[in-house]
Formats: structure tokens, sequence, C-alpha cells
């Protein structure tokens, strides 16, 4: 049976929130940026984008283009907050629903067609739905047999728009489509393909499998496929996604710090926003990484393996010490990240020594409090002038399971 | 000053102090080993500066006194080659060696003697006696459980407690700990107690295997001595107060469960085969007279296993990590071994042996 997949991009969606959220920046032109003077920005609305406005510009560059352009540091808590609604509303036209980013979702709805009738009205509802429910906030929405032509259709016509790929009109569609318009194919495999003459999907569909593969190894057939519109990667919700191999954040600082003080104050705030996850999720871990960054981008990472699994905030941080102590630092650092890996999921040993065990009960309150309250509303005195980290949202983010970060740096009321 | 040996002596000797040289030092001679001639004795001595391991040989007619540090390596290679040599005669002449045997020689340059740490007066209560082997032994049978976690200093060695004439050792790391008691002969009635460095203990292991007979046992405020016939141990203690381990006995446990050492160690390992890394659990389930291990990992696979159990009680089901067990049965030299249980949540006891045994804590599966 024929699949029938949706993929449903939401327009400017940090701006589009913005705008919903403050009435006075509707139809100007503005851009979400972070909190920092190292920030870029991250989405500009429609009418910044008139002006030549594009993400990952500083905000310079962006007043320079456009000096009227409203500058608004982004609040993460509203756009996961808003991406939560968003799924609750696909999740009422099919269980079958991949959040691939914040504002980009998957839905097989093949299922869903009997109760509904066809693709086109779910997504009509859908867009209504969003509209009455979320108010300015517009989609555009790819249907297609596979996920690969999904995201493509999506990406046709912005914003609000809604394009539907048959399974009879791919090849035509592709003939003469450039290769980097594919989700999967970036700046750096279209040049490759240049080199050898293929700048089209119709050219890629053609090329040898022999020379593919000789080029760009395993990947190489299975970019054939995807030219000729082939795509067999299911819509995987989070329920049955597979068991994550490592849990970790990073933060790219204010500005640089090499004073060790500090440092350990930033480990003790990752150890402990990478414990909580740890904790939440029934994960505990053995092997701890430490990243480091230097201003010149010189990146690198250092890891050890405790003897026992452990998924407590300060084991991690003292682990993560440890490793830090045995850097010499060359530079001050620029960014700092702590992971966990060697996981594993729903075991726990049972401490021997009482205090361990009261330690234990002890997180566990803490935690339940901070789930009650807010991420920190709990936490050690070191960590009270902790920093207000307000980057980027991982592209690997999701509204639930152990890829969900609680982004808000606002604290809940008591 | 000349000096003559059995080349297996002076191997022997030799070999066994190199062991606790360290590969790195910040000063040269701390990676030789120091030859002292005094009171017709000769001393070889060496030391990574927490333990320091003197072995003695008697230096025949030889009436001077002095030494040399030779390179402990490159000597203990030559030695070894030599070891079967009736007679091997060691010149020394100033900072120079000159080992002779049949069929050639060797000139080494050392260092002075005096260059190389020196033991400090041994500040003790007093010392027990206790037959080397019975220490070892003791030693084997608690090592596993020792932590290797460097936060908690205090687990990574083994707690000696002497009461009396009773001598206690303990190991414990975060999850487990074992216990073993024996009688020493104590007729000053001192007590004691401290942590001791595994290093340590271990290369007493070796000490013991290589001179056997009664070691004498004392413990200052930051060190421990064992002194032998033919050499001594000292050793810095661990310093930290090492957790009240007859606290962490479990003493409510009402049920006692016999079983063969063999085939539930057997058992357990044939389990462990289908677990991995990453998620390290067999399950006991007693049920009336038998015992069913299992264990489940996917990508690997299942495993069910059945042998018999001296249980009445009603079914009881508790986890474990197997290395734990297997580890506590390892070192069991008793034909059977008894489990007391309390509930599923709580520790368990293998009562392994004479006077010894391991609490292990059940993994809790959410």
């Amino acid at each position: 049976m024929n699949k029938i997949i949706m993929h449903i991009d939401m327009n400017a969606f940090f701006a589009s929130v913005e705008q919903q959220i403050n009435p006075a920046f509707r139809g100007k032109p503005i851009a979400v940026i972070g909190s920092n003077e190292r920030t870029v920005v991250t989405t500009s609305s429609y009418e910044a984008r008139a002006y030549g406005v594009k993400t990952g510009m500083t905000k310079y560059e962006a007043k320079r283009l456009c000096p009227h352009i409203v500058l608004v540091a982004g609040d993460t808590g509203r756009y996961t907050d808003t991406c939560r609604r968003l799924v609750e509303i696909y999740r009422q036209y099919t269980p079958m629903v991949e959040v691939y980013s914040i504002d980009e979702a998957f839905l097989d709805v093949t299922e869903s067609i009997p109760l509904f009738g066809c693709a086109e009205v779910i997504a009509k509802k859908i867009k209504e739905d969003i509209r009455q429910k979320l108010g300015m906030l517009t989609c555009s929405i790819g249907i297609a047999p596979n996920k690969l032509l999904a995201k493509l259709g999506s990406d046709m016509k912005k914003p609000n728009g809604l394009v539907v790929i048959q399974h009879e009109d791919v090849g035509k569609l592709l003939q003469n489509l450039p290769v980097k318009e594919l989700c999967g194919i970036g700046s750096r495999i279209e040049t490759q393909l240049a080199t050898l003459g293929i700048k089209t999907c119709g050219e890629l569909g053609r090329a040898s499998t022999h020379t593919l593969r000789n080029r760009f190894g395993v990947i190489g057939e299975r970019l054939k496929l995807m030219a000729q519109g082939i795509d067999n990667n299911p819509v995987i919700p989070p329920e049955q996604e597979p068991d994550v191999k490592s849990i970790g954040h990073s933060m790219t600082l204010d500005k640089d710090v090499s004073d060790m003080e500090t440092l350990e104050c930033h480990v003790l705030q990752l150890s402990e926003m990478v414990g909580r996850r740890m904790r939440r999720g029934g994960y505990t871990g053995r092997t701890i990484t430490l990243t480091l960054r230097y201003p010149d981008f010189t990146t690198f990472t250092k890891r050890t393996t405790a003897g026992t699994h452990t998924d407590n905030s300060i084991d991690i941080y003292r682990i993560a010490i440890d490793i830090l102590n045995t850097v010499r630092l060359q530079q001050p650092i620029r960014l700092i990240g702590i992971s966990i890996s060697n996981l594993t999921k729903n075991l726990s040993q049972i401490p021997l020594f009482l205090s361990d065990r009261n330690k234990k009960a002890a997180t566990c309150a803490m935690d339940k409090i901070n789930d009650r309250y807010g991420d920190f509303c709990i936490t050690w005195g070191t960590l009270i002038k902790r920093y207000q980290h307000k980057g980027v949202i991982s592209p690997s983010w999701r509204p639930s399971g152990i890829k969900c970060i609680n982004l808000s740096t606002r604290k809940t009321k008591k | 000053m000349k000096l003559s040996f059995s080349g297996k002596d002076l191997y022997s000797g030799f070999n066994l102090v190199t062991g606790i040289v360290p590969s790195s030092a910040l000063k040269s001679v701390l990676k030789g080993v120091k030859v002292e001639v005094k009171k017709k004795q000769v001393e070889f001595v060496a030391t990574d500066l927490e333990v320091l391991v003197k072995y003695i040989l008697s230096a025949g007619s030889c009436e001077e006194e002095g030494g040399i540090v030779l390179p402990a390596i490159r000597v203990n290679n030559v030695l070894r080659e030599w070891a079967g040599n009736e007679e091997i005669s060691v010149l020394i002449e100033g900072c120079n060696c000159t080992l002779r045997s049949a069929g050639g020689y060797f000139k080494i340059a050392g260092e002075d003697f005096l260059q190389f740490p020196e033991i400090g007066k041994i500040r003790t209560g007093g010392f027990v006696e206790v037959d080397g082997e019975i220490i070892s032994d003791m030693v084997e049978k608690v090592v596993h459980s020792v932590s290797t976690v460097k936060v908690r200093s205090m687990l990574c060695g083994v707690f000696v407690r002497i009461i009396g004439d009773d001598m206690v050792m303990v190991a414990a790391d975060g999850n487990r700990m074992s216990t073993i008691k024996r009688k020493v002969n104590n007729p000053e009635g001192v007590s004691m107690e401290g942590i001791v460095a595994v290093k340590c203990l271990t290369f007493m292991q070796r000490f013991v295997s290589e001179c056997k007979g009664v070691l004498k046992l004392g413990m200052g405020e930051q060190q421990v001595y064992f002194v032998g016939e033919r050499g001594e141990i000292v050793s810095q203690l661990i310093e930290g107060k090492y957790p009240k381990y007859d606290e962490l006995i479990p003493k409510k446990n009402d049920k006692r469960i016999e079983v063969g050492r063999n085939e539930l160690l057997s058992r357990v390992r044939m389990a462990s085969f289908m677990t991995n890394e990453e998620y390290r659990v067999v399950k006991f389930v007693f049920k009336q007279g038998k015992l069913l291990l299992s264990s489940k990992t996917s990508d690997v696979g299942e495993a069910e296993l059945e042998m018999a159990a001296g249980y009445d009680g009603p079914d009881l089901e508790i986890s474990f990590d197997p290395e734990y067990v297997i580890d506590a049965l390892k070192v069991s030299d008793s034909d059977t071994v008894t489990i007391e249980l309390g509930d599923g949540g709580g520790a368990a006891l293998f009562r392994t042996g004479y006077e010894q045994m391991d609490v292990i804590m059940p993994i809790e599966m959410k």
C-alpha cells in the first residue's frame, strides 16, 4: 500500500510566535536573536526577509540592511511550548507524528484517509486548527508518497503553501530539479556531484551506481535513489524511537573564560542538566565526555569511563572536573559541553551506603520540586548566579522523551 | 666492595623489589634499586614513594659497608638471564657496578645510594604476628570489592582492624562489601586499624609467595609495616574514615538459602553470557527447592537456568550484577554457600566461607 506522508513546516516560526504574542510586532520587520553579544539572527519575519535579512547574520549586519528592524531576544520556552501545542493538533489526525525539529514535523496519514477523506482535507483542517488555536501562525505543507518528497513539497511554496506531489508526477518534477533542493544534499555533496557533471536530480538518478559508490561510499546508492524520488524511511513517532546512545549539553559562553572557578561553575550546571535528563529518562551512564572549544574554534574532547553507572549530577560533575584538571588550557574557553554515554536504561543499582541512598532520595526530591516549579528552582548554592543560557535550540530537541529539554529560563512563581 | 650470590637468590630478591619501581619518576634515583651493604647483610630497597620494599640477603664474608643505586629494569633483565648460574659476583666501586658470571660481565653505571629516600623510624604501638599465607589469603578474599573510584579515596583500600586476637579485613565499593576474619597472635593485646592501599597488599602477597613464614604486622597513624625474616614492606595508609562496616551487614534477613557453590558459580557465569556492558543484570528467582536464574538483553539474547536450592519459603525474586556474585563465589573455598535475604530491595548476604561474607546490593528493575 502506498504511503501518504505529510511534511509540515511552520513559516518563520520564532518570528511568527513573537508577532502573535506581541501585536505591536505584527506587519513589521523583526528578527529573533539570542540574548548575548555573540548572537546571530535565528529567524526573521517575512517583512525583514524582504530587506535581505537572513538567518545566521549578526544583529549589526541585520541593522545595516534594515535599519528599522525590531530585534527580539528569543524566548525558547515560548517556542517549545508552541511546538508541543502544534504536536497536539497533529495527533488529532494521526498518531504517526515524527517531530523533525522544533518547527517541522512528518505525519504518516495513510491510515487516516478513510476517516477524513483525503490528505488535502487533513492538511486544510490542520491549517485551520492552527489558525484557530494559535492565531496568525502559518505553515507550508507538502503531501507526497514519502518523507523526502513531502519535505520537497513543503519547501516549494512558502509561506502558507500546500503542495501535493502525486506518484506519477515525481519523474517530471525531479528531472530538472537542482540536487541541492533535496533534503540531505548539502553544499559539499553538491560540489562533489558537480565535479562528476551532475547538477540535477534527473542526472543523479541516471548516474552509474558504481561511480557514485566509488565517490561517496555507502551513501552513493542512497543518493541515486533520492534523486529518483525513492525514500523508504518510515515516520517514527517518539515511542518507537531507538534508545539514545548518549545524553549531553553544551553552551557557548557569553565571553571567553579562563578562570577555573567560573569554568567549574559551568561544569556543575551542565552536569545537573545532563543528570536531570538522565534521571527523567531512567538512564544511567559510565562514560563522561568533556568538550572544550577555544575562541579560534579549536575543539577537543576528553573522556573517562567510571567503574559504575551513575545518573547523579554530582558524580558526573566530579568526573568532569577530574577531566578538566588534566587539561592544560592554552586559550580561554568559548564553549563547554558534557555528555554521558555507555548508557543503560531502567536499571538502578541500589547503593550500599545509607548516605548514598539518602543522597539519591534528596536528588529525587529536588527533581520533583524542579519538575513542578521549573528547572534550577532548587539547586546548589554555587549555581544561584548561574549562567542564564539562552542559546539556540538543539536540532535534536523534541517535545517529549529524553530529547526534551526544558529550555525556559523563566522561573514559575511559587 | 665485592659480593657474591647464587644466581637464583640474587634474581629472586632483585626481581621482587623491582616490582615496586615506578615506570616513570621525577627523580631518576627512584627508577632504581638501592643495594646497600651493612652489618654483613645486603639490602635491596625500592620505592614508588607510597610503598617501600626491602629484601635482605646475606653479604657472606664481605666486611665492608656501602652501596649503590642500580637501574632496576636493566639489571633485572641481566639477572633474569643469569638466574640459573651458580654464582654471580657483584663488584661495587663508587657509582659503578660490575656484574660478573660464567661467560661474561656487565659494567653498569649506577647512582649515589645516599640520594635514595630513607624509611623514617617505625612508629607503631606494637606488632601482631600472623602467618604470611593467611594474611595473603585474606587479601585475596576481599580485594575484589575495593573501589576504583578515586573520588572516595578511603574505599580504594582494604580496611584492616585488629582487636584482641581477631584480624578483620573489609573492602567495599559503593555497591558491595566483602569481609573476612581470622585469628592472629597478639600477645601484647595491641589494637590497630587503618586503610591499606591495594598496591601494598598485592605486593605483600607477592612478597609472601617468595618469603614464606610468619609476618609481623604493625600500624602507626600514617603507615603500615609488614616485617618478615627476609625483608619488610612499608606503606602509607590511606587517609580518611572508613565507613562503619558492621552496620552494613544485614541483621534481619530472615530467608536462608543453601546452595552448592560450584553449581551457583557456573549458573551465574552462564547467565551472564546473555548480558552485556550496558545491561549487566541476572535475575534470581527462588522457588520451593530450586533457584531459577535468568538474563535477557536486547541484541544479545536470553538465558534461563535452574539449579537445586535449599529454600522452602514463598517465591522470591531479586536481581544482581552477575560480576558481583561471581567475584564473591570465585574466592570461596566452601562447598556450599548460604544466601541470606530480606526482601527484594534490601542487601543480600552471601556467607561464602568461615567468617567470610559478601554483602551485595541488588539492582532495582524499573
